[in-house]
């Protein structure tokens, strides 16, 4: 259970490859069962289910079991986080940072609004840090620079501020109006 | 704004079969979002979203700029709890005591306190003494000072302005006075007063625009000695060794010993922060040469391990710098970031072996200023020893050649950025886009000055070729405007027949230009720079004497109205402050706007004026 975050994973591959008289590494990945709420089941190697600590720590207290349920997670936003983890493990085993940042920036950049917010729970419910970090910056630079209305559809929420409490507001944003941003 | 409904329709319709609603998001990861938003527009306009957003808005604001006139600070509302960083530099009246106005001194001061509980950074236009009495007591946990004064000191004992900060923020880390005006004098008692105080500083910038003033080298050594803990120090100083106090090699070693955890280190001459252009036509050496022998500068290098950053700008000939220069990677291991000015021989380039500067492989950034000998091959040299280099700026180089940046473009391909040209006899701003064409798909952020000589010449073999030196000027503005009116024409007609390379700058972002008094900037497009589809941001410098040229008349533009070839530009700066004597070319009757305003504005409205945001700055330097 340990060795599992440290040992690389694309050591299956290499041994598919060519097979190398070293045992130790020549060990096959245990694959863990994923399920979501609506029932569909993700198979994906063991250490990029360590990567989720919600599942890590469900493991660690009862180690017997295969199958995880995610009772909170439905498969979509589920498939779209594995294929975030299992990146983020090739950058572990070979840091490169310029290159990592990259992918992060593309794998934001290529979704929807939707599957942003979507994924947020789901990060969050997995525990997973890094992929709630990019998640939250890419959620705030789709907000920065859009006007009310724009941000109220965008995430579907209604205006519940009357008249008057509306106009109270911007009396306050008049004290911290800027015209010009700073550099 | 038509397509902005379209989005939001499209936004409506596949928010209505999301199963999962942003508001189903924890109040924390809402926190979090909102607090790495930072632009004040954005969050006023989140706050006005709905009461849920307003609550986390406020509780996540930690940045506040206060607008308002300072009679109505009684009126403060109280909702910004949250911030953290305060800046009261700018209510209006800008630049009035802000406390002085009110009989209740004491009260206001408190007021903002209870306002603002939780300040830690402060900056604050602190015109006399007494407005730190009030306010230094409210918030003594403070970390962060920037006092702000362009007014004459008021007088009193020396360092007095900084006593009753001192006295009450004990916790001061950092302290900016690089736009407080002061007498080079005031600081050192101060710190001497409050040890503990001047212990715990760890940045210190009294790197002073607001004063021709450098500092001299006893109080340097006063203010360094006071300060043995500053990681990062930026101080204005005299390097001339004409003057009393000069800065010599001595001082820099005592100085380095004394600040031995030193990460920044910048040392300007008091004569650089005007920031005027050289002449590019003088041979680059001073008439004098600076007290920095090479084994002190060593001596420096080795007392400053952590060194980062290092800026020598020293205004006189230090010589044969490469000797000291090929120590600095060794002896500073971390440095990533280096501007020398009037340092002549960084590299000697000889067989394109590295030398001098050309071994300080880990530079990320790079600045060289007014070295009279820096030639292409050394220029080689140098892209070829620093292979980091993200950021590269040549200033007053006289030497280099449109052979040698192209190089250094070539070499440095992946990882350049950001280039400045500026101010080298050879290179116009039509030879500083051709040799930057290797980096033209990468580069965010460029500065070149604006010499159209070359687009003159061979710009147009249609019209007319040479103007003659004695033209008039406003004849010569004229000229170019027709000229370059032509070739657009020609251009029309003959498709990319018109010799230059007119590919896309596709990352673009930023663009800086200096422009003399009285020229044009109709040429920039033609120039090479028609094609940038991101660029979001221009600062415009216009330097000169107004005084020397015919006042311009009507038709005559400026030409801001060519810019409107960037379809992504936000953000512009047009500088005239260093443009002397416009102000005096109002004709009577028309005080308001002259002449020259005139003739520089004209135009600004055809640039989609509801998208930019404008900061001109004329002059009224006269």
């Amino acid at each position: 259970m340990s060795s599992s975050t440290d040992s690389p994973t694309l050591t299956t591959e290499t041994t598919q490859l060519s097979p190398q008289p070293d045992t130790e590494t020549a060990k096959p990945t245990k694959k863990i069962t994923l399920k979501s709420s609506d029932n569909q089941i993700f198979e994906v190697e063991e250490s990029v289910a360590m990567e989720f600590a919600t599942v890590k720590s469900f493991f660690e207290d009862s180690p017997s079991t295969d199958t995880v349920p995610l009772p909170n997670v439905t498969a979509k936003p589920l498939s779209q986080v594995i294929e975030f983890c299992k990146e983020q493990i090739k950058f572990k085993a070979n840091p490169d940072e310029a290159q990592k940042k990259k992918y992060n920036a593309e794998f934001v950049t290529e979704k929807s609004d939707k599957d942003l917010v979507d994924m947020i729970p789901v990060a969050n419910y997995l525990e997973i840090k890094d992929l709630l970090d990019v998640l939250n910056q890419a959620v705030a630079d789709r907000i920065e620079n859009k006007s009310v209305e724009y941000v109220r559809s965008f995430f579907g929420i209604d205006n519940d501020f009357t008249a008057e409490e509306e106009a109270a507001l911007r009396r306050e944003h008049a004290w911290a109006y800027e015209g010009v941003d700073e550099d | 704004m038509a397509a902005d409904h379209e989005q939001v329709e499209e936004i409506m319709a596949r928010s209505c079969n999301s199963n999962v609603h942003f508001h189903d998001i924890p109040d924390a990861i809402l926190s979090s979002i909102f607090s790495l938003i930072t632009d004040t527009r954005s969050r006023n306009a989140m706050s006005l979203v709905c009461l849920k957003w307003h609550l986390i808005e406020r509780s996540t604001r930690t940045f506040l700029s206060l607008r308002g006139n300072i009679r109505d600070l009684f009126l403060l509302p109280t909702c910004f709890r949250a911030v953290t960083n305060l800046d009261l530099s700018l209510v209006s009246p800008w630049g009035s005591p802000i406390l002085d106005s009110s009989p209740n001194t004491a009260l206001l001061a408190q007021a903002l306190h209870w306002t603002f509980p939780s300040v830690v950074t402060l900056t604050v236009y602190a015109r006399n003494p007494s407005i730190l009495k009030f306010l230094a007591p409210q918030w003594p946990h403070l970390r962060q000072v920037k006092l702000v004064r362009w007014h004459q000191r008021s007088s009193t004992t020396l360092g007095f302005d900084f006593l009753a900060l001192f006295e009450h923020c004990h916790s001061l880390a950092s302290l900016d006075l690089s736009h407080f005006y002061n007498w080079t004098e005031d600081l050192p008692p101060a710190l001497e007063a409050y040890p503990s105080v001047a212990a715990s500083l760890s940045h210190l910038n009294i790197l002073n625009y607001t004063s021709a003033q450098g500092f001299k080298s006893h109080e340097l050594l006063a203010i360094t000695s006071a300060c043995p803990n500053l990681r990062e120090f930026l101080a204005t100083c005299i390097f001339d060794h004409r003057y009393f106090g000069s800065v010599g090699d001595e001082t820099l070693l005592s100085l380095a010993t004394n600040c031995p955890r030193l990460s920044l280190l910048h040392l300007v001459d008091s004569s650089s922060m005007s920031a005027a252009r050289g002449n590019p036509d003088n041979d680059g050496y001073t008439t004098g040469d600076a007290r920095i022998r090479q084994n002190m500068l060593i001596e420096m290098f080795s007392a400053l391990p952590l060194l980062e950053e290092l800026v020598l700008d020293v205004c006189h000939n230090v010589r044969d710098t490469w000797v000291a220069l090929e120590m600095l990677n060794s002896k500073c291991p971390r440095l990533k970031s280096l501007k020398l000015g009037q340092f002549h021989g960084v590299c000697k380039g000889i067989d394109a072996r590295p030398d001098g500067i050309a071994l300080c492989s880990r530079l990320e950034s790079l600045s060289i200023k007014n070295c009279a000998d820096l030639t292409d091959s050394g220029l080689i040299s140098i892209s070829l020893g620093c292979p980091r280099l993200t950021k590269f700026e040549v200033q007053g180089c006289k030497k280099i050649t449109k052979l040698g940046m192209t190089k250094v473009a070539s070499i440095l391909r992946k990882t350049l950025t950001e280039v400045k040209i500026s101010c080298c006899k050879h290179l116009n701003t039509v030879t500083s886009l051709q040799a930057l064409e290797p980096i033209q798909d990468s580069l965010q952020r460029l500065h070149i000055d604006c010499v159209w000589e070359m687009v003159e010449q061979s710009g147009s073999e249609a019209s007319s070729s040479a103007k003659s030196a004695g033209l008039k000027c406003s004849e010569k503005r004229r000229g170019i405007w027709e000229e370059t009116n032509l070739n657009k024409k020609y251009k029309k007609y003959n498709g990319n027949g018109d010799g230059y390379a007119s590919s896309t700058w596709e990352k673009l972002q930023c663009l800086s230009l200096w422009i003399e008094a009285g020229e044009l900037l109709n040429p920039l497009a033609l120039a090479g720079l028609d094609d940038c589809p991101v660029l979001e941001e221009i600062q415009i410098k216009v330097e000169g004497d107004c005084r020397h040229q015919s006042s311009p008349s009507p038709p005559d533009d400026f030409g801001l109205s060519s810019l409107r070839c960037y379809p992504r530009l936000s953000k512009m700066e047009l500088d005239c402050q260093t443009a002397i004597g416009y102000a005096l070319t109002a004709p009577s009757g028309h005080g308001d706007l002259s002449p020259w305003e005139r003739f520089y504005l004209n135009g600004i409205g055809k640039i989609e004026p509801h998208r930019a945001q404008l900061l001109a700055s004329t002059g009224h330097r006269c």
